[in-house]
């Protein structure tokens, strides 16, 4: 039964319910709508069915960007994890305006905007006169073709994206390390353990809720991976992946059938192909974490 | 076992003095109490003796061995903290286990020594359980549990029963006077409860302001205390302090007037300096007496505040008309009512003289 007195409480939630209905439901009910549609946006839309998955289950550019999208993320997520513990642990060593200061500096990359942080990366892998290419040039090592050598494009990519997200998750384990109470590490020096026998008894597991979340935003944001790669390649949406697509991903070939092919339709249903797999990785994951030991 | 001796260590943080000069003797398989107010030292001093603090000034002897600069693990010593510190993630036999396995001693070994600490604590049903799943009780008794282990020279308490409610923590007293007896390991131990301290220590020693005030024998405090803060620290409830003029002086004994505003005492007390003009009187509950009337002149007239009834005993809080508060012990009243006019008597016997820098005044 429908009490009056809840009549106020409607009304306060009503803005937000109006925004959130124009803004967020309509536009994930119509995607969804106009993924079993043919629609260019200036012909009439045509009811394809399934046909828009099929396509895209079934094109050499999905299995690339999926095939892409795990290699980048195996390493990527392990790798920028284990940067960001030991910047951390380095960051913890500091006591008082040091700490602050490399902090700071670590932090950095993460307020920088993409566009800037990718400008310098191009310098940087520039053959023969980047940064690394000059520093190999004055160990005699030959250039290398950082973002056109199909061998080393996806190493380049993560690199950035590490370089750039260290900082963010430093921080978060950093704040975890500080509320790792002193009686602990105290306690285990008196118990004859090491430094590095600290961190793997001690450190590590007392971090296992700090270091699950990190990995678990790690691995979301790794799935939607698209400005990095996008802006390493040709930021546009005629060229973009890269040379043999060796960094094109789900997000990039999605926007580009969208509004580079004008076939919204097919991109609407890539959409919600990455959704389906996003929300079906998270859940694994937190079915993981219940799993498995929690202190 | 081993003995410890502590010479001229102080420590400063930047311009705050945390220890000054402390001087203490510690004998093999001695049972130790540290005990004054927060702030006094007392556990700077124990994680210097640790290691975990380092002793910038003086030494720590440990077995006739400087062991100032030696690692904490190396020392051999063992702490059992006031937070517990067990890790949540490790069993209690994990817990126990830990120094064992830092050390990779072999499996067998770890597991005949934890499960010999286990039964002396009676552990053996909890091993597999984490922190989690005990109480603070059994907590704590793990953590005893991972210090035994280590097999020390020296057992290191940092008010280890703080976090206990009370009849835990006289339960867990008894059963740590019961283990020291078993093991006869020296114990340091720090608290700020000196009824903890008196009933666990073979030595007590009192601190307050970075000093040791005096160290010795618990009732040996309690009955002659050195000063007026060790003599105020020791008992409950604490001592009574009421201030005093010096009248006559003789040989053998001195008279003290305005106790109280008016009352007059005579006590035996041998070479009173007689320069000393004004005293304070430390007299503890049990040697005051309610009088039954104003018949002497050492009876002191007083207005009862209010009254605590514990059964067995009572302890009369009264005013006198100086406002100082006495406090008198009585197992004869069980109630009298508050704003009553009441008279006290102080036993000679039991009175303490302490100059006005709080100092004792001793009979020669």
């Amino acid at each position: 039964m429908f009490d009056k007195k809840h009549i106020p409480h409607l009304l306060m939630v009503f803005p937000f319910l109006a925004l959130f209905a124009v803004f967020f439901l309509y536009p994930i009910v119509s995607g969804f709508v106009y993924s079993f549609y043919d629609w260019n946006a200036t012909t009439t839309s045509r009811f394809v069915g399934l046909a828009n998955y099929q396509r895209i289950v079934h094109s050499r550019d999905f299995s690339k960007a999926m095939w892409n999208l795990g290699s980048y993320i195996i390493i990527t997520v392990p790798v920028g994890i284990a940067v960001a513990f030991c910047l951390a642990l380095l960051v913890d060593s500091f006591k008082g305006f040091w700490q602050n200061f490399f902090r700071s500096i670590f932090f950095m990359p993460v307020v920088l905007p993409m566009f800037l942080a990718a400008t310098i990366w191009r310098w940087i892998y520039t053959p023969n006169i980047g940064l690394l290419n000059t520093t190999r040039g004055f160990f005699g090592l030959p250039s290398v073709q950082f973002l056109n050598d199909t061998s080393t494009m996806l190493y380049s990519l993560i690199a950035v994206d590490v370089w750039v997200s260290a900082g963010f998750n430093m921080v978060i384990i950093l704040a975890g390390m500080k509320n790792i109470p002193r009686q602990y590490y105290e306690a285990a020096r008196l118990d004859g353990a090491s430094k590095l026998q600290e961190i793997f008894y001690i450190t590590i597991p007392m971090l296992y809720p700090v270091l699950f979340f990190v990995t678990t935003y790690g691995v979301i944001s790794a799935l939607q991976v698209f400005d990095t790669p996008w802006l390493l390649t040709g930021s546009s949406f005629s060229q973009y992946g890269g040379r043999q697509n060796a960094l094109l991903f789900p997000v990039m070939d999605m926007m580009g059938r969208g509004f580079g092919e004008l076939k919204f339709g097919q991109a609407a249903a890539y959409g919600f192909i990455l959704t389906t797999v996003i929300v079906s990785v998270t859940a694994v994951m937190f079915a993981l974490r219940k799993k498995g030991h929690q202190p | 076992m081993a003995d410890l001796q502590i010479i001229n260590v102080s420590k400063s943080y930047g311009a705050v003095e945390v220890l000054r000069d402390v001087n203490l003797s510690i004998a093999s398989g001695e049972f130790v109490v540290f005990v004054g107010p927060s702030g006094c030292g007392k556990s700077t001093l124990l994680r210097m003796i640790s290691g975990l603090e380092e002793a910038p000034t003086g030494e720590i002897r440990l077995e006739g061995k400087v062991v100032n600069r030696v690692d904490p693990a190396k020392r051999g010593v063992a702490m059992v903290f006031q937070s517990y510190a067990l890790y949540p993630h490790m069993t209690a036999f994990q817990n126990m286990a830990f120094s064992l396995t830092m050390a990779r001693e072999p499996k067998a070994v770890i597991k005949e020594k934890v499960g010999r600490a286990a039964a002396i604590l009676r552990l053996e049903r909890l091993l597999d359980r984490r922190p989690g799943e005990l109480s603070g009780g059994q907590k704590q008794r793990v953590a005893i549990g991972r210090a035994i282990v280590r097999e020390p020279k020296v057992f290191l308490f940092d008010e280890p029963l703080s976090n206990l409610d009370t009849e835990l923590r006289v339960q867990m007293r008894a059963e740590l006077i019961q283990l020291h007896a078993k093991l006869g390991t020296t114990m340091i131990y720090v608290t700020h409860d000196q009824v903890e301290a008196m009933t666990l220590a073979d030595k007590m020693v009192v601190m307050n302001g970075g000093i040791i005030q005096q160290h010795g024998t618990p009732l040996g405090l309690y009955d002659d205390p050195d000063n007026k803060f060790v003599a105020g620290f020791i008992g409950s409830p604490k001592m009574n302090f009421i201030k005093a003029k010096v009248e006559a002086v003789r040989t053998d004994a001195i008279t003290l007037s305005d106790l109280g505003g008016c009352s007059r005492l005579e006590l035996p007390f041998r070479n009173f300096d007689a320069d000393i003009r004004e005293v304070e009187l430390g007299v503890r509950t049990e040697h005051i007496d309610i009088a039954q009337d104003a018949g002497t002149t050492d009876i002191l007239a007083a207005k009862v505040a209010f009254v605590e009834e514990l059964g067995d005993v009572t302890f009369i809080h009264t005013d006198l008309p100086t406002g100082e508060r006495l406090v008198v012990r009585s197992s004869k009243a069980r109630h009298r009512g508050s704003s009553t006019e009441c008279f006290v008597k102080l036993d000679p016997a039991g009175v303490l003289l302490f100059g006005t820098n709080g100092e004792r005044i001793r009979s020669a």
